[in-house]
């Protein structure tokens, strides 16, 4: 197989300057839960799906986001109710508000920045201005902050929401990859950090507490009632 | 291509006599078929390596395709190389030899079954000497590092 990286493509979008909303399974599985919930709630349609040989079934680092050189990870297919599964990444539209929600998955050390440049790249083919990232940081606390591409998106959650900058540090994986990106291709970012309080043995264990926090700003924000 | 078989391992701890075979295929009407012959639908799990990313990219191409596991222990010797598990590759071959309505002998995985019994004999015999000797043994080491 010679490309390693493909889009199949279900539905074209004719949204009007849509926002992308972007998730995967990170610390505490928040951002993967906040666009779960929104496909969900928004009644969204599957548009698209990105595949990858990058992309494992089973991870040889814990937790998947921590990627390694020497570690690839494992191919193959989830199986589920009997039904087969690729690892994907799923692209989800919504007319109203006109929103493109990115179901993410962390890809291996070769692939991660191909993988996440090749989404960025879609969601501007597709008319995406503003990415929205969700995800989590480690906290005693289930405070929210953010991050982004220029201050005046800082400024403007600092108004509207009383938002700080309160983490510094790095942003792993597939949701990271694509914030940064996303900034390098002159795309306005926006980053939603909820505190949560990592779980060592199960980093991946969902906090729905603390991904709530976001879904009710971020409703706020796109403007879903 | 009408039809893709894909044959693969199901790891299993518990203890038996005969293996099962858990299948999963791309289509309902095939599952359906295994089902009759005895095969236990996989309801959930993951199918590494090849013969997952097969089932996998033959769905995306609408071909059908059915993958059968057959049940294993997984049996490794102390240095971590799997023994060859001729008593499952033998019930998949059986139900595969059905299925397609060919004719196999399967006589010579019978001769490799009874090597991988005796092979996990021995192994358990090692195992049982050298914890028999720990227990009997009170001595503690002279020495720290």
């Amino acid at each position: 197989m010679s490309k390693q990286i493909w889009i199949e493509k279900f539905e074209t979008t004719e949204l009007k300057n849509p926002v992308a909303i972007v998730g995967s399974p990170g610390l505490r599985s928040i951002g993967k839960l906040v666009v779960d919930q929104l496909i969900v709630q928004t009644n969204s349609r599957l548009m698209a799906e990105l595949y990858s040989t990058h992309l494992p079934i089973i991870y040889q680092t814990k937790p998947s986001y921590s990627s390694h050189f020497s570690l690839p990870g494992i191919g193959g297919v989830r199986v589920n109710q009997g039904q087969i599964y690729l690892p994907k990444v799923q692209f989800y539209m919504c007319s109203s508000p006109p929103t493109i929600i990115v179901r993410g998955y962390h890809a291996n050390f070769d692939g991660q920045y191909d993988i996440a440049s090749k989404v960025v790249d879609f969601l501007i083919e597709n008319g995406v201005n503003r990415i929205i990232v969700t995800a989590g940081y480690g906290s005693k606390n289930r405070k929210l902050c953010c991050a982004a591409t220029n201050p005046e998106m800082i400024q403007e959650m600092k108004e509207k929401f009383n938002m700080d900058v309160d983490y510094s540090g790095p942003f792993y994986g597939f949701s990271g990859l694509v914030f940064g990106l996303a900034s390098l291709k002159n795309v306005d970012a926006l980053c939603l950090f909820s505190g949560t309080e990592p779980n060592f043995q199960d980093p991946e264990s969902p906090d729905p507490n603390s991904s709530q926090i976001i879904l009710q700003v971020l409703t706020k924000i796109i403007n879903l009632s | 291509m009408k039809k893709i078989y894909s044959i693969a391992a199901y790891l299993t701890e518990r203890t038996f006599e005969k293996p099962n075979i858990y299948g999963t295929a791309t289509s309902s009407k095939s599952l359906n078929e295994l089902k009759k012959m005895g095969v236990i639908p996989l309801d959930q799990g993951v199918i590494s390596g090849e013969n997952g990313l097969i089932m996998g990219l033959a769905k995306k191409r609408n071909v059908e395709a059915i993958c059968l596991l057959g049940e294993t222990r997984g049996y490794q010797t102390p240095t971590g190389q799997y023994i060859i598990d001729a008593k499952a590759t033998k019930a998949v071959l059986n139900l595969l030899t059905s299925l397609l309505n060919l004719e196999v002998d399967l006589g010579p995985l019978d001769k490799q079954a009874k090597e991988m019994d005796d092979v996990i004999a021995e192994m358990a015999e090692i195992e049982r000497r050298i914890k028999e000797e720990m227990s009997a043994s009170s001595k503690k080491p002279s020495y720290v590092t």
